[in-house]
């Protein structure tokens, strides 16, 4: 119904998998690795090349881990594995601009989670330590054409650092993309924390002035701890060092001017506060805020400090009982229209996957089909200084792109190839397996 | 000092000089005796009941009962004559239902249950077995503040959960808890109210539903109690236990559960479980009754509304939100209709969600004129509301459209009628019970203030200098505390200490002079803003301290006949500096 | 907007007042729509049946609530309404058969078995959640006790009648009683791991089951021996037995919480032991495994409500599969997609496209996952569920077809009444607000609605400012 190529029935495309298999004809080891390099050449297919930007019956050629060549006429080389992709389209690989995954497995079972580190003041630990590259939540994220995410840790004022990471590899160095790093600061808030934090609004504003002093306090030594650390710097033997204060170790990137803070705030008052604390503290430039649900309420300020946005969770309901019921769907296209650039986050460990249909809904909801595909590919391709490399389908650039049958935002849609880092990764996930293995179980009812 | 500065301040100055001076004289504390309990109020305005008005009669009142009401009653030779020529006597206001003068015992929190899923009776809060006349106590301070206001006697149920126990008639007033008494038991009082703890009943729907077990097993009981009392012999004993045989009076319809819910979903709680049972009902609280007037007019059961009314919020400057004009006139009103597309109607939305909280502050300040509208007729509850606050909020509803009159009535007449007390209570007549209201003008005028209060016949006097009680409203814990204060006087500053006691009920303290000598303050009032008292000076003469509280300062000025000199004062301990 | 607000104050409260003492009292307790119409003529729409196909260019006539004609080229009786859905699409009232909106409390966590209670006593039509969820195109929500308890308390089917505030008038008129049971986690953490008392493994829950029916069986037993005259007196009376005496008969349908399908197998030998032949699983992240053992229960099988994708929040659901829906859907078991989540309930047309992703059920499959398969899951397929003439007047229209990421709903109509407008309906749709209150200071949107979570009180203990764990307390 939804697109004119809709899935066929599952028989039906299981002997299509089997046809393709048998006049493919891959090597033996790629039936029992997860995944191999070509190269490849993807033709016939209709290219996104970037959202707005499609090309019509392109070719995509993938060498190494690159994107060797793309367009109408390129030929296929003589070694690529070609795949004649007609009525297919290939779009660049989603970037999802905040979760969690990697990061933890079970969510009840507090042994397996490694996103909360005790303490307020943990900025230098980093999250990228922590992935596990083997995750059961990967490979079911990548089926949906993800192929690269933030992850975050998550508690305290300063939880630490955040990476950005590809969805393959075997080291958590072999999936950071880019060096992307970035340190994370949750701006001290004046919004409730849920239907049971019952403070009177007096205590709230005491409450929230008090941490932000903290923080300023705070700042202004890790600013000191910085200055004299370049200090000792520049005459090593005549000069002392500081005390050793890892968590101000862990912001001196921050305070040198060498990386993005990234500020989680959801209400509105907050992200006034952080913008204007950003201001204060010179930090404005290397300014990223994350979350920002009641972001539209602010739009215009947010717009005229020039900060990038990283929205979401929008699926959730919206932040106060007197919104309107769509808000949340709708803060994307609301932040766009004042002029603030937007990319997208589920917030999600084992549900990354959902981030197409995020997306779908911030289309729906005002933003529109081409800005919503921005916002989970060139613009935090962008936002994290990796446009060289990921977010379009550009020769030169890193092969994260996949194959789909259709809109890839639709949930009728299904992902057909997906590569990263020109590696071709199975589809395949707990949750095929399973479908395979029980869709008609054997023995059924009667052994 | 020159001359003039003489005539300005002298007096004035002389009774401050006084009362900073150490005091020489202990004070007085001693109770004097009355000598009879015989009162005649002499040519008084007698509101006898709402709309039936004696311009000047004269009231006997002996041995506790109304003697006589007539315009030249004769004064008995034993009476304590009361010139009653600028006074209006009022019958004494009938409480529909509180906690006055009831002193629970502590329980022990920390007491485990073992079985927290079948927890004991008391545990689970299932007491209807238990009074509430072992609980009272004359000493309780919010029978005083209630008295002042002219509450003579209540409808008393003990403090607990669902089920707390048999209510009794109370008066408020007497010497002794056995005085207080008028009647015992005329309600079990009720609640959904859960068990304290993580304790079976932890939630609403528990309650309800442990309300269906009891009254059901409590039918099966009954009907086993009355076989085996026809034929005992050949049979086992039936069960029994004090909780359900306590509730057998309620299956016969005979004593009614008194249930105290304000809001509309446990209204209708309480009242869809009354279908289902077919218990005789008295509700009281009814604060959002404005919200179920059809079903109320259905229920036909005995209502008393709370005298308590929402309050102004209050906010911080530092606050982000804006302030919309909320007044009588706001410059623009509630708009139903809007959307608020983007950033660029973010204030405008504020605004109008202020107007939609004052809007709906509106409707609970006009819920006693809903109900009398709708034709219900309700007596009051005090359990809710402030004492200090009760003549003010009776005054807003009044302006909100309450008839006066149903004022009255549902101050006397109704509650009477409605609690069965009517041959005893609620008029000004010959024979009733001498509760009275006595005031120096129409009790819901802006300048009346209640003069005497007789409670079974007992005098109590809250004429003009025998007035130690102030009025209190608002949030005390804004002046609670001790204050150091300066006095500012031609003759150069003198500063001392006042300490602030007490809570809403009433409010005492103590002002220390210059030298340090200690005086206790009188006729302490607070309104949230305003503090004001009185301090007598030993040597005679006293000095009054109006001062405008602002967080932890205070401004205003000190007072004699002879003039006035600024005071300020800054609190340097409170129940802040203690609690946080 | 049909709104009981006029304009302006002063007449606003003298209409307040005027609706309180002149109207019909089933008016008085509508604050929204107590004079809305409930006779409709929907016309030029793509109508989604679910049970009878689709009709493009369709009509639907509405009349006293009801759909009095599902065809095309119907014409408008005088009097009727006229509603212009050219091309829009129609589909059946979503209807929810797990959610804990809309009343004030979940968990009696106090007892192992609390059949007694039910949240029928407690419901809340102030809950904001239900208009967020008519603007899902929900019409009808089976909310529940929550999963504490191996025998919980009793469910409410409501009718999401958003502007009543009679909690009465939520309910659904007829819909049989159902009660909720849970296995697994929850019940073994809560008594086991919380508090030491049985049941602390799956052993210890089927026992707690079992120990409840036949106490069930012997009060009944007692009942009947009384009033056969062989017991002198009737047992104690016992609400909790008196319901699992429903239970027993069948007049009660159980909804059970449960994911491993070790405790979905115990529960069906349980049953049949019992006698029992009603039973919808919920949850069930294990169901496919076993789909052909839940197809062949009792007479008609037992029901299956499950999420589209969650999975991976606590041990019992680590090996999941999105694909559950689809391979129970293919295996015979009636399936249907749930939220249980106040304030996830906004997108059930979207998690039951998820289907297509995951099994590629067809657009029928995967509509009657929201509709006449939860209906039937419930016991109330014969009023909703389906666009069919002499059902109630539950519509939802949406600007494409529902399955699609695009849609927007657009009208959502309850017994032939719209409760939702897209267009018309303003931003602010409380019912009441807090007269002391000021403007909602903005709460930090990942921690909302904990208080609801199934695991109330529970879960909290749980809670981060990630909110993952909190947001899947119950499942």
């Amino acid at each position: 119904m939804l697109s004119p190529s809709r899935p066929r029935p599952q028989r039906v495309s299981a002997v299509l998998t089997l046809f393709v298999a048998l006049f493919l004809a891959l090597p033996a080891h790629a039936q029992k690795q997860p995944g191999f390099q070509g190269p490849f050449a993807l033709t016939n297919a209709q290219v996104i090349v970037a959202p707005g930007d499609t090309l019509d019956g392109g070719t995509v050629v993938i060498r190494d881990d690159s994107i060797a060549a793309v367009g109408p006429n390129v030929s296929v080389p003589s070694d690529a594995q070609a795949f004649d992709l007609s009525g297919q389209r290939i779009y660049p690989g989603f970037i999802d601009s905040g979760t969690h995954l990697g990061l933890a497995e079970v969510g009840s079972l507090p042994e397996t989670q490694d996103f909360n580190e005790i303490g307020d003041l943990t900025a230098h630990m980093n999250a990228l330590t922590a992935v596990n590259p083997s995750t059961v939540h990967v490979p079911t994220t990548r089926v949906h054409g993800i192929t690269s995410v933030i992850t975050e840790p998550e508690n305290g004022i300063l939880p630490g650092t955040a990476a950005l990471i590809g969805l393959h590899g075997y080291t958590p160095e072999q999936m950071h993309l880019g060096g992307v790093t970035f340190t994370k600061l949750n701006f001290p808030s004046v919004g409730r924390q849920g239907p049971s934090d019952d403070r009177s609004p007096e205590t709230i504003q005491k409450e929230s002035e008090k941490a932000l002093n903290k923080l300023n306090e705070l700042w202004t030594e890790a600013e000191r701890y910085a200055r004299i650390d370049s200090a000792v710097a520049e005459q090593p033997e005549a000069r002392r060092q500081p005390e050793f204060v890892p968590a101000m170790e862990g912001l001196l990137p921050v305070i040198r001017g060498e990386q993005s803070l990234m500020i989680s705030a959801n209400a509105a008052p907050d992200i006034s506060k952080a913008l204007d604390w950003a201001e204060e503290r010179g930090v404005l430039d290397q300014l990223i805020l994350s979350g920002a649900l009641e972001g539209w309420r602010v739009a215009d300020e947010i717009a005229a400090a020039d900060v990038p946005v990283l929205v979401g969770s929008i699926m959730q309901p919206p932040s106060r009982e007197s919104d309107r019921y769509d808000k949340a769907y709708r803060t994307p296209a609301l932040l766009h229209e004042a002029g603030v650039t937007v990319a997208l986050r589920s917030g999600k460990t084992e549900n990354v996957r959902n981030l197409v249909f995020h997306a779908g809904f911030a289309a729906a909801h005002g933003l529109g089909k081409t800005e919503a595909l921005r916002a989970i590919t060139t613009t935090p391709a962008e936002i994290f200084g990796v446009a060289d490399q990921v977010g379009t389908i550009e020769a030169g650039k890193r092969a994260n792109l996949f194959v789909a049958n259709g809109d890839p935002l639709q949930p009728a849609t299904d992902v057909q190839h997906l590569f990263i880092d020109g590696y071709k990764l199975p589809l395949e996930n707990r949750a095929t397996k399973l479908y395979d293995e029980f869709l008609n179980r054997n023995p059924g009812l009667e052994k | 000092m020159t001359a003039s500065t003489f005539r300005r301040y002298g007096l004035g100055l002389l009774g401050l000089v006084l009362l900073v001076l150490p005091s020489r004289l202990c004070a007085q504390d001693y109770e004097v005796p009355t000598v009879t309990d015989t009162y005649a109020l002499r040519n008084a305005r007698v509101v006898q009941a709402p709309g039936q008005v004696l311009e000047s009669a004269t009231v006997v009142v002996r041995d506790g009962v109304i003697e006589a009401v007539e315009e030249n009653a004769e004064v008995p030779y034993d009476a304590r004559t009361i010139e009653a020529d600028s006074l209006v006597v009022y019958a004494g206001f009938i409480d529909g239902l509180s906690h006055a003068g009831v002193e629970m015992p502590d329980t022990e929190d920390d007491e485990d249950v073992e079985d927290p899923g079948t927890p004991p009776p008391d545990a689970a809060g299932i007491q209807p077995d238990r009074s509430v006349r072992p609980f009272l106590s004359p000493e309780e301070s919010d029978l005083r503040s209630l008295r002042k206001a002219g509450f003579t006697l209540g409808h008393v149920a003990p403090e607990g959960q669902m089920l707390p126990g048999a209510s009794a008639h109370v008066f408020y007033g007497g010497e002794t808890a056995n005085d207080m008494v008028l009647e015992t038991g005329p309600t079990l009082f009720a609640q959904l109210q859960t068990a304290d703890g993580y304790v079976y009943p932890a939630t609403d729907m528990a309650v309800i539903a442990k309300m269906r077990q009891l009254y059901r097993e409590a039918e099966r009981r009954q009907q086993l109690d009355a076989a085996y009392e026809r034929n005992p012999t050949g049979r086992s004993q039936p069960p029994q236990d004090p909780q359900h045989s306590a509730l057998f009076p309620v299956l016969n319809g005979e004593t009614p559960l008194a249930f105290y819910a304000d809001e509309a979903l446990s209204l209708h709680r309480i009242l869809a479980l009354r279908q289902e049972l077919g218990f005789p009902l008295v509700l009281a609280g009814l604060e959002e009754g404005h919200e179920l007037v059809g079903t109320l007019r259905q229920a036909d059961a005995p209502l008393f509304l709370t005298l308590d009314l929402p309050e102004e919020p209050t906010r911080t400057s530092g606050s982000d939100t804006t302030v919309a004009d909320t007044t009588g006139t706001p410059s623009r009103y509630y708009s139903p209709d809007l959307q608020t597309p983007s950033h660029e109607t973010v204030a405008e939305e504020e605004e109008n969600l202020e107007l939609r909280h004052a809007m709906e502050r509106q409707t609970y300040l006009e819920t006693a004129a809903t109900l009398h509208e709708a034709g219900l007729e309700f007596g009051f509850t005090s359990r809710e509301a402030d004492p200090g606050d009760i003549r003010d909020n009776l005054r807003t509803m009044i302006d909100q459209g309450l008839p006066e009159q149903t004022a009255l009535a549902a101050l006397t007449t109704r509650p009477a009628a409605l609690l069965g007390l009517d041959n005893r209570l609620g008029t000004v007549e010959e024979g009733k019970i001498a509760n009275l209201v006595v005031t120096d003008g129409p009790y819901f005028g802006e300048d009346a203030s209640v003069q005497h209060v007789f409670v079974d016949g007992q005098l109590y006097d809250y004429g003009a200098d025998g007035s130690d009680e102030g009025e209190v409203s608002g949030d005390v814990s804004a002046v609670l505390g001790t204050w150091s204060y300066t006095l500012e006087t031609p003759q150069g500053d003198l500063s001392g200490e006042v300490t602030i006691e007490g809570d809403e009920s009433g409010l005492d303290g103590t002002f220390v002079g210059p030298q340090g000598d200690e005086q206790s303050l009188q006729s302490v009032s607070f309104d949230g803003t305003t503090l004001s008292f009185t301090v007598n000076s030993p040597q005679g003469g006293s000095v009054s301290v109006s001062v405008t509280v602002e967080g932890e300062t205070f401004d205003g000025s000190a007072s004699t006949s002879g003039g006035s000199f600024p005071i300020s004062g800054e609190r340097t301990s409170g129940p802040d500096a203690t609690q946080r | 907007m049909l709104s009981a607000f006029p304009s302006r104050l002063s007449s606003a409260l003298g209409a307040l007042a005027a609706v309180l003492l002149v109207a019909s009292p089933l008016q008085a307790q509508d604050q929204l729509r107590g004079d809305a119409p409930d006779d409709w003529l929907i016309q030029d729409a793509t109508v989604l049946t679910v049970t009878n196909g689709t009709i493009e260019n369709g009509d639907i006539l509405v009349r006293d609530g009801n759909i009095a004609e599902v065809g095309t080229d119907l014409s408008a009786p005088s009097g009727v309404e006229t509603y212009d859905a050219s091309g829009e699409y129609v589909m059946p009232g979503i209807i929810e058969a797990h959610q804990h909106m809309a009343i004030s409390n979940v968990n009696e966590a106090t007892n192992q078995v609390t059949a007694e209670v039910g949240v029928g006593d407690v419901l809340n039509p102030y809950d904001i959640g239900i208009y967020r969820a008519l603007a899902g195109g929900v019409t009808t929500a089976h909310v529940m006790h929550g999963s504490a308890n191996p025998i919980g308390g009793r469910n409410e089917t409501i009718k999401l009648r958003y502007g009543v505030t009679n909690p009465d008038r939520l309910k659904m008129d007829d819909a049989p009683r159902t009660i909720k049971f849970a296995l697994g986690e929850n019940p073994t953490g809560l008594y086991g791991e919380g508090r030491n008392q049985v049941p602390g493994t799956r052993m210890g829950v089927e026992q707690v089951i079992r120990t409840a029916l036949t106490e069930a069986e012997r009060y009944m037993e007692a009942k009947q021996a009384h009033q056969s005259g062989e017991r002198a007196r009737p047992p104690a009376h016992s609400e909790r037995l008196e319901v699992l005496a429903g239970v027993l008969r069948g007049d009660i349908l159980v909804q059970t919480h449960g994911y491993r399908a070790d405790e979905l197998l115990m529960l069906m030998n349980v049953f049949e032991d019992f006698g029992i032949q009603d039973l919808v699983f919920h949850h069930v992240n294990e169901g496919f495994k076993i789909a052909p053992e839940l197809a062949a229960f009792g007479d008609d099988g037992a029901g299956a409500t499950v999420f589209s994708d969650w999975w991976s929040y606590k041990f019992e659901v680590y090996y999941s599969t999105a694909y559950n829906a689809a391979i129970l859907a293919e295996n015979g078991v009636n399936a249907s997609i749930n939220t249980d989540i106040p304030g996830e309930q906004r997108d059930l047309y979207l998690q039951a496209a998820k289907t297509q992703r995951y099994g590629d059920l067809s657009d029928t499959q995967a509509l009657e996952l929201i509709t006449i398969n939860p209906a039937r899951q419930l016991g109330i397929d014969d009023r909703v569920g389906s666009i069919e003439e002499r059902k109630a007047a539950d519509l939802a229209i949406f600007s494409e077809h529902p399955l699609s990421v695009y849609t927007e709903p657009q009208r959502t109509y309850v017994d032939g009444v719209v409760r939702f407008d897209h267009e018309e309906d303003p931003d602010d749709m409380r019912l009441r607000v807090d007269p002391e209150g000021t403007v909602d200071l903005a709460r930090d949107g990942w921690s909302r609605h904990a208080a609801h979570s199934c695991l109330k009180g529970v879960a909290q203990l749980r809670a981060t400012r990630n909110g993952v764990t909190l947001e899947n307390a119950d499942q």
